[in-house]
């Protein structure tokens, strides 16, 4: 399989599951930036990078409700 | 129609008794009734509201109840913000009856610091399509150059602001859309510290990203928003309680002694800027450097990585928005909108969350950087304006979101005009600073335009 092929396949699995229905002059301007954006995709990328290093925005809950306390007496 | 004024200087008239608010109102609102019909910057003018309220500010100054500043100041609002009782379309045909029963709080702030609303301004529609004629109303166009491009999303605010329609504006940020717009219009426009203004009533683009801030003029008047507008807010997750500063207290306190970092391979090298762009920019950091500052050029990140990283959560994020309206109603959107919304749908769960952890390291190589330097200096805009009728349904692939860097790591960063190309459109840089240091980015950029003659000169789109 060549690689357009390859990357039809993948655009188009991906695009069938998005449930989008675009025309088909608006379809082939998605798919002629869909090897540029895979080509950013793997500019986020970092070999090497330590899998502690989180995905943005990273929080712990705070504390909503003061501590319950037993209402028996 | 009179002199356009700066908000400093009107407010300062007002509080004079020198100027009238019905007076300064009549002014704009002739401005816009001659004028307008080639611009395209507002929606909707709310002339009888306006007009009826700037009586009541005027018998409220003549009692001696001046709220301050902006007590009389014409403001316009981007159409995604809510305004009561107003219909807040977004510019779009699947909004166009949507009413809000009350005030986006900036707004709402904005009405008790004693500003009036004059109407709502254009912007791509979602705040995401445009420019384009297909949405529910036409685009804005740029008052220095009617056939050209505002830049977006922010596009009425900017255009309102630069015709001298309204003396300042609210527009929405998640991706440039108050800088690029700025830059395109010659005007300043700050996007704050993520969560320092209220983000409360803005119909949403994304989740991590969106900002509400002020354009004006100058970077003063800006300030005299700001100061109006920030501040913590419990109806939005993401605001902040860091105390507000005092915006305006050191504006006049200049350069000397602080230390800019110049991000010139963003524009010089990561992406071959117009060759005026980066003339005008490595001259903004000389103009600087003569007011004090020690300008040093540094290095973060190429462009690319920051633009990639935008590129991968700000879609993916405004199709999940997006996702259940684009699907049962895809015929109602526009041409460009639905297009960058689809490219949401290319994106995968993993590409994503590669992306927020390169948002990561990319924040804290800026937060950093701006442990050693008070600002930062780079280009508000890589190209020139482009021709308003040229579709571009992904620019992004031709050329990289120069504003998106500060967006993805949430430092404050204003756009200030810093001179012209040849054939007279402005041309607007970005000093961005330290988290919730707004008085810093805002102080240098009053400087900078004291020290230019930028300022000097008007559009004429008559």
């Amino acid at each position: 399989m060549s690689d357009n092929d390859r990357m039809d396949r993948i655009f188009e699995g991906l695009y069938e599951a998005s449930g989008i229905d675009l025309p088909e002059e608006e379809k082939a301007r998605l798919r002629a930036v869909f090897e540029p954006m895979c080509d950013l995709a793997g500019r986020v990328r970092r070999k090497g990078r330590h899998w502690t290093e989180r995905m943005q925005p990273f929080h712990g809950p705070k504390r909503t409700h003061p501590k319950s306390t037993n209402r028996t007496a | 129609m009179g002199p356009i004024l700066t908000i400093a200087e009107a407010g300062r008239r007002i509080a004079a008794g020198t100027l009238s608010p019905v007076t300064l109102i009549e002014q704009c609102l002739a401005r816009i009734e001659a004028i307008d019909g080639n611009v395209n910057a507002f929606h909707e003018v709310f002339a009888d509201d306006a007009l009826t309220e700037a009586r009541e500010a005027e018998a409220e100054i003549r009692g001696g109840r001046l709220k301050g500043p902006l007590h009389g100041i014409p403001i316009g609002i981007k159409a995604v913000i809510d305004i009561a009782g107003r219909r807040t379309t977004a510019n779009s045909r699947l909004l166009p009856d949507y009413m809000p029963d009350r005030d986006a709080t900036v707004v709402r702030l904005l009405r008790e610091a004693g500003a009036i609303v004059l109407g709502h301004t254009d912007t791509f529609e979602f705040a995401f399509g445009g420019p384009t004629f297909d949405a529910l109303y036409p685009p804005a166009r740029n008052p220095w150059g009617l056939e050209r491009s505002t830049g977006g999303s922010s596009s009425g605010s900017a255009a309102a602001v630069a015709a001298g329609f309204c003396l300042g504006a609210i527009g929405s940020d998640a991706g440039g859309s108050v800088r690029s717009p700025a830059s395109h219009c010659g005007i300043a426009g700050l996007k704050p510290t993520l969560g320092r203004v209220s983000a409360q009533g803005d119909i949403p683009l994304t989740f991590s990203f969106d900002t509400v801030g002020p354009m004006a003029w100058t970077a003063e008047d800006c300030a005299l928003m700001l100061q109006a507008i920030a501040g913590y807010d419990p109806a939005d997750a993401m605001s902040s309680e860091e105390p507000v500063d005092d915006y305006l207290g050191g504006i006049e306190d200049g350069l000397a002694g602080i230390r800019v970092g110049l991000i010139r391979h963003f524009y010089a090298e990561d992406f071959d800027a117009h060759a005026e762009i980066v003339a005008a920019i490595d001259g903004a950091a000389g103009t600087l450097r003569d007011l004090g500052a020690e300008v040093v050029e540094i290095r973060v990140s190429d462009v690319m990585d920051y633009h990639a990283t935008g590129r991968m959560i700000l879609p993916a994020e405004a199709l999940a928005i997006h996702e259940e309206m684009i699907t049962e109603r895809l015929d109602e959107y526009g041409e460009v909108l639905r297009g960058r919304v689809a490219l949401g749908g290319m994106i995968r769960a993993v590409d994503y969350i590669q992306a927020q952890r390169r948002r990561t390291e990319l924040t804290r190589e800026m937060d950093r950087v701006l442990g050693e330097y008070d600002l930062l200096l780079t280009a508000g805009l890589l190209v020139p304006q482009a021709p308003l009728a040229a579709k571009q349904v992904f620019p992004y692939f031709t050329f990289p979101m120069i504003d998106v860097p500060f967006n993805l790591t949430g430092h404050p960063a204003i756009s200030v005009c810093v001179g012209y190309f040849e054939d007279g459109m402005p041309i607007g840089a970005q000093i961005a600073g330290r988290y919730f240091d707004e008085a810093a980015v805002l102080r240098a950029a009053h400087a900078y335009e004291g020290a230019t003659p930028w300022r000097d000169r008007r559009p004429d789109p008559g």
